[in-house]
């Protein structure tokens, strides 16, 4: 701390405590009412329990009938004996569960098997090659265990099932990042199985304190998702929250989106109030200061709460450099973003009301390139502004090396066209580019969008109004911004409010010896 | 709404009772005062009396908000022991429905004095970065953007100042330092006498006891009675300190007779330099710059006279009055601008016998405080 | 029953749109112009007129891109008579197809005529945030007519005339022997009253060879010194800066020449850099005078003033006589320079108070007036010392 710092808490009263920012503030959750919410949940939907048959082909009409899966033609049954002895039946569906684990683990065992006791404890314990296995008297487990790939066992006699872990759907390999490149770190990413995302999480955070709660998913409608924080030091009104918007959701959460734009406290708001990222190493890091990640089957990404500016304009390969280059490539990170939003407004301003603020060099040029062009400058700033967008888009869109050649032959032909054709002037155009390259330096893609929005405000503002306008825009923005909450964490911070352990987001922190940011409230002090 | 005290904060299990709604810190409550006081000594227009004899406005201004920080602070220790019920509330407690009329004096001083700086900010844009358009087409722009930061309520203001003061203290540092070498010392003659310095000292008080003030309305904001004593004693003495350093400053570059006829002189502080490199001719950009922060601050202001207004009637909705005095300051604006006679004949009046009107609210204030002191009941929190 | 919901986000957040919109629509419009309809003033030349008006001329900056002819000069001229530059200007703005525009001009030249009739009172009293002349524009007096100096100073074709002007204002900073004053100080001249104006003075020379000439010459294959005497200045501009104009309240009483600038520069603490030649007893040297700085202590003296002045220079030699050691060059300038130094600076105060004219401000500094200047007494202390 400085001198002033030190100065400012010698101050009878300015402790260091003083003004501490306390999370949550109106919307946390009373820890009671999210325990009665998640049993609520964990019901499932208000119906009693079928009981499983005692006898296996009543089991098996049962599983085909319409309560359950009708005649879905994935569902495979498969009736033998145990030993020679016991009918069974075994039911699994078709491509999610593994043909050779039933074969060779179950299948072959239970047909081969020569004990005299032919108890599911026996069998348990002594048979069956499985790891996994649980016992259930309720048909709804089974036929939910059934849709995530588990096979039901089923005994002549039993009037229970056994579920075992015979998952092997085929699945998309862990791949790299494809929106978050970085040139140093982790490459991996995120795939749209939440079992594999839950472990590339678990193999960053060795410690026994991280907890995976899964969201329940109904009986039929699938989907499926899961929170992951640390028990013990994220903040429990936080837990509590996230759990509050998630259970109540209806529809299920069927993709990272859905939980997403439940979980925004603003959602009509263009700024995104959560980290959306496909990196598992970003997800690790920010477990570890505090946060809560949702995960939601089928979707590669995981959501982050809460998030702030500071948060969302990081990239993870900050980390992996030395302090004064990640401050830097931090300081132009910000610039860039800077730039994407005020220069264009700023340059209309000048051209349209403040034109002595520029040099008379500046003068020349632009008055020079815009000689012939018909259109105002407003209006030929946004129709730039629009068309770059549709090279984005396009560029987006098209699939592998045409995406990047839309973007070149886009970018250097039709610019270079259109001041040919006087549709617009060089000097825009150049300006018009600067602010698209500063877009593209926010690693955050919804944050980009946002800024788009912003810049577009700010170009208008300028038409209208010019620095004057520039001023009111952005001073709005600042106020909502200001104003703006993530899970009761203000979306300024460690800005504004001033965090205890607080840096300026530009410069980044010491791997050593430096504190975790207060922000998100933890139970314990001092972790990293 | 159900009321909720506020307990000592501890680590551990939140029971869901405590509630951070409505409320700023310390970086925040220092921003937004600090931030006020300075826009309001530094950009509203110098009264005759400032200027009468030299530029007595370098010395009057800190001297009179160092003095306007005596009631506020008296009043603030009659407040000490009830929690942190704000001077409305207290004036509701304590006098009933005679609260609001008890309020009105502070309130209307409040929003006068948020009208001050945006009508020289209106003044110096309309002629210098525009072509002599109408007061109303740059009230357009001003008023809607005031009155919704006067309306977003204390956190919203509080954070957004913590962002705007240092950027408007860049500016200042920005605008001054490239005029340091045409400082002259003896522009700054001749110096008042302490007879003629006192009389500008009236209209500073004027100035500043509605903004610091405007802390006791917010007690419930800032965490209590205490605390609002020391950050308006930080906040004083920060703001003066900058006060005087900006105005010496003025008062090196041009002498009184210049400054009578100018709107905004620290905008044109570097006009002594024949030589403009872009970076010298940024004066507009800094104007806007300045022009935010005092927005922000004078809609703190208007903030704080609804919030009084508010709970002086016994309700939390402060937004009915937000608008109506943001409209009204904005009418005030206007009244200076169009050279009304009246208008400025109001003004002058203010500058001299101002400092009277937020007085007798706070004496009922201080009054209504140690009247319910010792009453259990318990505060109503009136969020934002 | 049916229970009323509130109104969600969406319906208020279009209310505040257009109340904003309809705002921003009922405030009218802030006159937008487009940057390439504007004519871009760069400097303003004020002549006498006839029948009592004013003659005014206005240099605009032609684009950059038509600097590929061969036609003399960066600037087009603009004339027209008015009572004052804003009926001057209507009538100008009647007959020009672009929006004439006074943010960039740097420069506001005026004929030795009008200053000497007052004529800058008038110019202080403007309203500037009216036309957009910012007051750091630089104030000029010309010997010549004002709109031919303005010809004369854009007679070389130069691309950027800012950049011209620029680069004469650095030249007077470099040599010490130009004193250019912002119309600001002009203002507090005029409304303070305590200090006087004084400002470059400027003149043209018809007969100079400008390096357009010298090229067009070349061009036809001529000598492009044909017609020059000896002993004249070859190339450059027309227009030169001759001295320093002094003024007694608003009016011109007087003239510095540039020897005599750059004294009265080294007075007021303002010589940023200049040379000197003085006579050693082994030769003539020349030496560079930097970072010159003054003090000052008035009191009444009788019916006069006492006028102390403490000036302190950085001194080097730049060229001795080769009899003349650099230790004996420096020793010169410490012990001999400091009385020559005082004695000119002496005449240059004593040209001041003939003219009425008080830059220092001692009169103010004591609470006197001018009766008081005009018998006061200067005594100056000169310290030299080693620039390395």
């Amino acid at each position: 701390m400085g001198i002033f710092g030190r100065i400012l808490r010698s101050i009878p009263g300015f402790s260091a405590r003083d003004g501490r920012f306390e999370l949550l503030e109106r919307e946390c959750g009373s820890l009671e009412n999210a325990e009665k919410r998640r049993s609520e949940a964990e019901r499932g939907d208000e119906r009693a329990p079928v009981p499983v048959p005692r006898s296996v082909l009543e089991a098996e009409k049962l599983l085909k009938g319409e309560e359950f899966f009708g005649n879905d033609p994935d569902l495979i049954t498969r009736e033998f004996t145990v030993g020679g002895r016991l009918p069974a039946l075994i039911v699994y569906m078709n491509g999610l569960a593994s043909d050779a684990k039933i074969n060779e683990f179950l299948l072959r065992p239970l047909m081969r098997v020569g004990d005299r006791e032919l108890s599911a404890e026996h069998l348990i314990e002594s048979v069956i090659e499985i790891a996994e296995v649980k016992r259930g008297r309720d048909m709804d487990p089974a036929v939910s265990g059934v849709l995530e790939g588990m096979t039901a066992l089923f005994f002549e006699g039993a009037g229970e099932y056994l579920l075992l872990e015979t998952r092997g759907a085929e699945k998309r390999a862990v791949g790299s990042a494809e929106n978050e490149k970085t040139v140093r770190g982790s490459k991996a990413a995120f795939t749209e199985d939440m079992r594999t995302n839950i472990t590339l999480i678990r193999r960053g955070i060795k410690k026994a304190d991280l907890t995976v709660k899964l969201l329940p998913s109904g009986a039929k409608d699938g989907g499926g998702a899961a929170i992951v924080y640390r028990e013990g030091f994220t903040s429990k009104a936080l837990i509590a929250e996230v759990e509050k918007r998630l259970f109540s959701a209806s529809p299920r959460i069927t993709a990272s989106g859905v939980a997403e734009q439940l979980m925004e406290d603003a959602p009509l708001m263009p700024v995104p109030q959560t980290l959306v990222t496909e990196r598992p190493d970003r997800v690790v890091s920010h477990i570890m200061n505090g946060r809560v990640c949702v995960l939601a089957e089928g979707s590669p990404e995981a959501v982050v709460v809460p998030a702030t500016l500071a948060s969302l304009m990081n990239s993870p390969e900050d980390v992996y450099l030395k302090r004064p280059l990640g401050t830097l490539l931090r300081l132009v990170r910000y610039v860039g973003a800077l730039v994407s939003v005020v220069l264009p407004g700023y340059f209309l301003a000048l051209a349209l009301y403040h034109q002595g603020l520029m040099t008379t060099e500046v003068l020349g040029t632009v008055i020079a390139s815009r000689r012939m062009v018909f259109e105002p400058i407003g209006a030929e700033m946004l129709l730039l502004l629009f068309i770059f967008q549709l090279i984005r888009e396009a560029g987006l869109r098209v699939p592998g090396g045409i995406g990047q050649a839309i973007g070149i032959i886009g970018g250097l032909i039709m610019g270079q066209a259109a001041v040919s054709a006087h549709l617009a002037s060089s000097v825009v155009l150049i300006v018009v580019a600067g602010a698209g390259l500063g877009n593209f330096c926010i690693p955050d893609h919804s944050l980009q969008l946002a800024a788009a929005y912003l810049r577009l405000a700010a170009v208008a503002a300028a038409w209208l109004g010019g620095l004057l306008g520039l001023t009111a825009v952005f001073l709005l923005a600042l106020l909502r911004l200001a104003g703006l909450k993530s899970f009761g964490m203000p979306f300024l911070s460690p800005l504004a409010p001033k965090t205890f352990s607080d840096r300026p987001p530009i410069f980044r922190g010491p791997i050593k010896g430096g504190l975790p940011s207060d922000g998100a409230n933890t139970e314990k002090d001092g972790e990293l | 709404m159900e009321a909720r005290v506020k307990t000592k904060r501890t680590k551990g299990i939140s029971d869901g009772t405590e509630t951070n709604a409505g409320r700023i810190g310390r970086a925040e409550t220092l921003s937004v005062t600090v931030l006020s006081l300075i826009s309001t000594g530094l950009f509203s227009a110098f009264e005759a009396g400032e200027l009468g004899t030299g530029f007595a406005a370098v010395l009057t201004r800190p001297a009179a908000l160092l003095l306007s920080l005596a009631p506020v602070l008296a009043a603030a220790l009659t407040l000490r022991g009830n929690g942190e019920t704000g001077l409305g509330e207290t004036l509701r407690m304590g006098l009933g429905k005679a609260a609001p009329i008890a309020a009105l004096p502070l309130a209307f001083s409040l929003t006068l004095t948020a009208a001050l700086p945006l009508a020289e900010f209106t003044g110096f844009i309309r002629s210098f970065m525009f072509d002599s358009v109408p007061t109303l087409s740059v009230l357009a722009f001003v008023i809607p953007v005031f009155a919704y930061a006067a309306l977003a309520g204390l956190e919203p203001e509080g954070r957004a100042a913590c962002i705007l003061l240092p950027l408007a203290a860049a500016a200042l540092v920005i605008a001054i330092l490239p005029a340091a070498h045409e400082f002259e010392p003896r522009r700054l003659l001749p110096f008042p006498s302490p007879g003629e310095a006192a009389k500008g000292v009236p209209a500073g008080v004027s100035l500043f006891l509605p903004v610091l003030s405007a802390l006791l309305i917010n007690l419930g904001g800032i965490g209590g009675a205490e605390r609002a004593g020391r950050y308006a004693a930080v906040s004083a003495a920060v703001s003066a300190a900058v006060i005087f350093a900006a105005l010496a400053a003025l008062g090196l570059v041009y002498p009184a007779p210049v400054l009578r006829g100018m709107s905004l002189p620290l905008a044109r502080i570097d006009f002594l330099s024949i030589k403009q490199s872009y970076a010298l001719r940024l004066d507009k950009v800094l104007a806007m710059v300045w022009l935010a922060g005092s927005m922000l601050a004078q809609a703190y202001c208007v903030y704080s006279a609804a919030r009084l207004m508010a709970s002086s009637f016994g309700t939390p909705l402060y937004g009915p009055f937000a608008l109506a005095l943001s409209i009204a300051a904005g009418g005030l604006v206007l009244a200076c601008e169009n050279a009304l006679g009246a208008g400025r004949a109001a003004l002058r009046l203010y500058s001299r016998a101002g400092f009277l009107l937020p007085i007798p609210t706070l004496a009922a204030g201080a009054l209504s405080g140690v009247l319910t002191r010792r009453k259990k009941q318990a505060p109503k929190r009136t969020p934002s | 029953m049916n229970k009323r919901r509130a109104p969600g986000p969406l319906p208020r957040l279009i209310a505040a749109a257009v109340c904003l919109l309809s705002a921003f629509a009922a405030g009218g419009c802030l006159k937008p112009v487009s940057l390439d309809v504007c004519g871009y003033v760069s400097a303003i030349a004020v002549d006498e007129g006839r029948d009592g008006e004013y003659y005014f001329t206005l240099a605009l900056q032609r684009e950059l891109a038509e600097q590929n002819i061969e036609s003399e000069g960066g600037a087009i001229l603009l004339a027209d008579s008015g009572e004052d530059l804003f009926e001057a200007v209507t009538r100008m703005q009647g007959s020009v197809p672009y929006t004439i525009n006074f943010t960039r001009a740097n420069f506001i030249v005026v004929s030795r005529e009008l200053a000497e009739r007052g004529l800058l009172s008038e110019l202080a009293r403007l309203d500037h945030d009216r036309l957009h002349i910012r007051t750091s524009a630089a104030v000029m007096i010309t010997q010549c007519r004002a709109y031919e100096f303005l010809g004369a100073m854009y007679s070389n074709n130069d691309a950027d005339i800012n950049k011209l002007q620029s680069a004469l204002t650095l030249d007077g900073r470099r040599t010490g022997m130009v004193r250019l004053m912002p119309l600001s100080r002009l203002i507090e001249a005029e409304r303070a009253g305590t200090s006087d104006f004084c400002t470059a003075l400027g003149s043209r020379d018809p007969e100079i060879v400008t390096d357009m000439e010298q090229k067009r010459a070349e061009a036809e294959g001529k000598d492009p010194a044909e017609n020059v005497s000896p002993g004249e200045r070859v190339g450059g501009l027309k227009a030169f800066m001759t001295g320093t104009a002094l003024f007694s309240g608003a009016r011109m009483t007087g003239v510095l020449s540039r020897d005599e600038t750059l004294f009265l520069n080294l007075m007021m603490g303002r010589l940023e850099s200049g040379f000197i030649s003085a006579d050693t007893p082994k030769g003539r040297m020349t030496a560079a005078l930097t970072n010159s700085s003054s003090r000052l202590a008035v009191r009444k003296n009788g019916e006069g003033l006492l006028i102390v002045l403490t000036v302190r220079v950085l001194a080097e030699p730049l060229s001795r006589p080769a009899e003349l050691s650099r230790k004996e060059a420096e020793e010169f300038l410490q012990n001999e320079l400091p009385a020559m130094l005082a004695e000119r600076v002496d005449a240059v105060f004593a040209k001041l108070r003939a003219a009425g004219c008080d830059p220092l401000c001692a009169a103010a500094k004591a609470g006197a007036g001018g009766r008081e200047y005009a018998l006061s007494e200067l005594r100056v202390t000169v310290t030299v010392k080693p620039a390395a």
